[in-house]
């Protein structure tokens, strides 16, 4: 996007990364529920670190439903990495629980990324029904609850720049979130993901 | 996992206070470090890459 190096004037504080999420959200959402979560909900709340993709969990779909997805993420401007066939994208991604990529239609496919799946488990679609706009980051999206987010990092994910990731989180939303629900979700994690 | 050292966590609390303590502040301080990855990573692969 030659607009963001060719502009020497600075109208906002909104980075790519915003504008990018907002715009596919926008259109995801006139279709299922959605969740942003793992590095993007640090970031978006001031983590200095950097990224070129986003995660978001979607319901399952069934294919007419992605079909009529698709058609919208094309006709928005986006396309899709792996296939330019949307039969392709469910048959052999999505629907195997294979994660896709989406990215501005341009001369290739270059960053910024949107990485959507299905839910792999009961946990996941826990995530998607807890889903929560965070006001501190001033996006007009759904992101996976603090907690979860914080969870997942220090459980499941647990490289370093999830800890940190994790640790960033605990800081920002000092005595405004919950432990015991984070707890419980890193039950849940160890029952559905490591030893399920 | 190597353990970074205590100046890395040290930094990373005193930035994660900073964006706590200055809600309205902290963006424009972050702003263009993160453009900046995907404005260089964009050019470089359109530059080297091709598909």
């Amino acid at each position: 996007m030659e607009k963001f190096e060719n502009s020497n004037r600075i109208v906002s504080d909104r980075t790519i990364l915003d504008d990018f999420v907002e715009q596919f959200c926008s259109i995801i959402n006139k279709h299922c529920n959605y969740i942003v979560c793992s590095g993007f909900v640090a970031i978006s709340h001031g983590r200095a670190r950097g990224t070129e993709d986003i995660d978001m969990i979607v319901d399952k779909l069934n294919m007419e439903e992605f079909l009529r997805l698709h058609r919208d993420l094309i006709n928005g401007g986006f396309v899709c990495i792996q296939s330019e066939y949307p039969e392709k994208i469910f048959d052999d991604y999505l629907n195997r629980g294979i994660s896709v990529r989406y990215v501005w239609k341009d001369d290739g496919f270059f960053p910024p990324e949107m990485e959507i799946k299905f839910p792999k488990d009961e946990l996941d679609e826990e995530q998607i029904g807890g889903r929560t706009i965070l006001p501190l980051t001033k996006l007009n999206i759904y992101f996976a609850s603090i907690e979860s987010n914080i969870a997942f990092k220090e459980e499941y994910l647990g490289s370093q720049k999830d800890i940190e990731d994790a640790k960033h989180l605990r800081i920002i939303y000092k005595d405004k979130f919950s432990e015991a629900k984070v707890n419980k979700i890193k039950e849940e994690i160890i029952k559905y993901r490591k030893n399920g | 996992m190597v353990e970074r050292d205590k100046s890395h966590d040290d930094e990373l609390v005193r930035w994660a206070n900073y964006v706590k303590e200055n809600p309205e502040k902290w963006k424009a301080k972050l702003k263009p470090f993160l453009d900046s990855q995907i404005i260089i990573a964009r050019r470089f692969r359109k530059e080297n890459l091709t598909y």
